[in-house]
């Protein structure tokens, strides 16, 4: 990172801020279709009954924590092997 | 011969005349419209034959389901524990398993025996595992003893003679992933975890090893065993581990000190035990030894080899749903957290239950002295630990009891008797069924209760509701 000129530091910048949104808003649609998925079948009527609802409400809750339980452990094997390949690299 | 017409319906194969002539068609049939079939018996022949393979397919059905109707009412009672909400920064309670391979044979029976009986019930709490494997005698013993040393080292008992600088290099993936999570704050949930031992040949390993760790140096003892005069040091050479057995010291040191020299090429693996069973008294004990070991479940493992015992072994096969029933209740014990001391022969044990107990959350705690005091009858050893599983012990396969080849001089566990040391022994916890979960899960079985853990429902499952009320 040190060995970029800063126009170069500030377009890497610029970059990594647009993928992250593009994460960002991946997830969004992911969880939102997921949510509608399962918990949404009452097309009666407009609104979300009550029991729609408290699912909506699960599901977000659930897919949240997931999604961060999923990226500790992706965290430490992530650094498992970087320590496996640097060991290897000896 | 004319026959007077019957005025009743019975059918007319029951008539005992009847064979010559076409006999009375039963008027039921013929108003169906159906030929006149009598019903006959097989030949005796075809009745052995279908009586023979009729039985044996009843009783090995049978066994089949009431077997899988005794796993499920284990798993009922512990399935509610899988749908408890978990913080995201802790990890589910981890049990540690211990598998060897039994006298005899290889690791597959146990795998197959683990994954039949306890895994089931394991897998309905949602626990989490960890196995440790043995392929030999010393296998497990020395895994156990490794994993205390390691976490005494990780405590910061240091190894005496080792330099600083080599430790910081040992820096492995299971080190990589313990600093990641103390930097995440994640951790275990609380909550005691446990130890679950399959069969006696492992469980003396354990109780070997439990031994060895705590009691015994964190490092390689220092004489190494291809001297051949012992070294002055603190710790015997390994070779003196077999004092227990007498006849091992009448042995001429001679033909010793030459298979030690040509054993100094291969490392004797496992390698041998940091300490011997007789310094387990003069030994100190590791300043980080918890006031209670986490808690032990020893199961029977059921065995049997030999062109003899088949008989013995086809009865159990037909009655395995007995295994599965005692085995079940042995798991749901651990996965429920019921656990209390072990028991003495000598009475001032296990008073201290409560006290010990208090920093560890447990579901139900079952210091159920006077129920298990009966049957602490143990033998002249005074310890519940040594006299666990006992009725094992004769099925073991005879090969273990032949003279060892000469220069194998790695440890008996298996033969001699546990040793115990008071300061273990009495940390040492083992987990039971209360009376109320036995009761419970008996209700569980014949319907009376049901599971309490809730029913998943899926909307996806369910018709999707289209029409026309819309109100707003």
């Amino acid at each position: 990172m040190d060995s970029l000129t800063p126009a170069e530091q500030r377009e890497l910048n610029s970059r990594m801020e647009r993928k992250q949104m593009k994460e960002f808003m991946t997830m969004y649609s992911k969880l939102v279709q997921r949510c509608f998925d399962h918990c949404v079948n009452d097309f009666t009527t407009k609104s979300l009954i009550s029991r729609e609802e408290s699912c909506v409400m699960r599901c977000v809750d659930k897919y949240m924590r997931s999604n961060e339980r999923v990226g500790e452990r992706f965290q430490e094997q992530n650094a498992a092997m970087m320590q496996a390949g640097s060991m290897a690299g000896r | 011969m004319a026959e007077p017409p019957k005025p009743d319906a019975l059918p007319s194969g029951g008539q005992y005349e009847a064979p010559k002539p076409p006999p009375k068609q039963n008027p039921v049939f013929r108003m169906m419209g159906l030929p006149n079939f009598r019903f006959k018996l097989p030949s005796r022949n075809w009745l052995i034959f279908l009586t023979i393979t009729g039985g044996w397919t009843a009783a090995v059905l049978y066994d089949k389901r009431e077997k899988k109707k005794v796993q499920k009412k284990w798993c009922d009672l512990v399935a509610h524990i899988a749908q408890e909400p978990l913080p995201v920064n802790q990890l589910r309670r981890k049990l540690t398993v211990f598998l060897s391979a039994p006298p005899g044979d290889g690791i597959s029976p146990s795998r197959t025996y683990f994954k039949e009986y306890v895994k089931p019930v394991l897998v309905a709490a949602a626990m989490d595992y960890d196995v440790i494997e043995g392929r030999k005698e010393g296998d497990v013993r020395y895994g156990t003893a490794e994993q205390i040393r390691r976490l005494r080292r990780k405590k910061g008992e240091k190894a005496l003679a080792q330099e600083k600088k080599e430790e910081e290099e040992e820096m492995d993936a299971e080190r990589a992933i313990d600093m990641i999570r103390d930097k995440m704050n994640v951790g275990p949930e609380p909550g005691v975890r446990g130890d679950l031992v399959l069969g006696r040949h492992t469980w003396k390993e354990y109780i070997r090893g439990l031994h060895e760790g705590w009691l015994g140096p964190v490092d390689e003892p220092e004489a190494p065993p291809s001297e051949a005069e012992p070294t002055p040091s603190p710790i015997h050479p390994p070779t003196e581990a077999r004092t227990d057995d007498p006849a091992a010291t009448t042995e001429n040191p001679e033909p010793e000190k030459k298979i030690e020299e040509e054993k100094e090429k291969k490392k004797p693996s496992p390698p041998p035990a940091y300490i011997s069973t007789d310094k387990y008294s003069s030994a100190s004990s590791s300043p980080n030894t918890p006031s209670t070991l986490e808690p032990s479940q020893p199961i029977y493992q059921q065995h049997l080899l030999g062109f003899l015992k088949t008989p013995q072994r086809i009865y159990n096969f037909l009655n395995r749903r007995h295994l599965a029933d005692q085995i079940g209740r042995d798991t749901a014990a651990i996965v429920l957290a019921n656990y209390r001391p072990y028991n003495q022969s000598s009475t001032f044990s296990s008073t201290a239950a409560s006290e010990d107990l208090d920093a560890v959350p447990v579901a139900t705690k079952a210091p159920e002295l006077d129920a298990s005091a009966s049957n602490s009858t143990s033998s002249s050893q005074g310890w519940e630990q040594q006299s666990v599983l006992e009725l094992e012990e004769p099925h073991w396969h005879k090969s273990i009891h032949k003279p060892r080849k000469e220069g194998d001089d790695s440890e008996q566990i298996w033969l001699n008797d546990a040793v115990i040391d008071p300061r273990i022994g009495e940390r040492m916890r083992r987990f039971e069924l209360t009376a109320e979960e036995e009761e419970r899960a008996r209700r569980i079985a014949i319907g009376a209760e049901k599971t309490r853990a809730i029913p998943v429902q899926d909307l996806r499952s369910e018709k999707v509701k289209l029409g026309n009320f819309d109100e707003a």
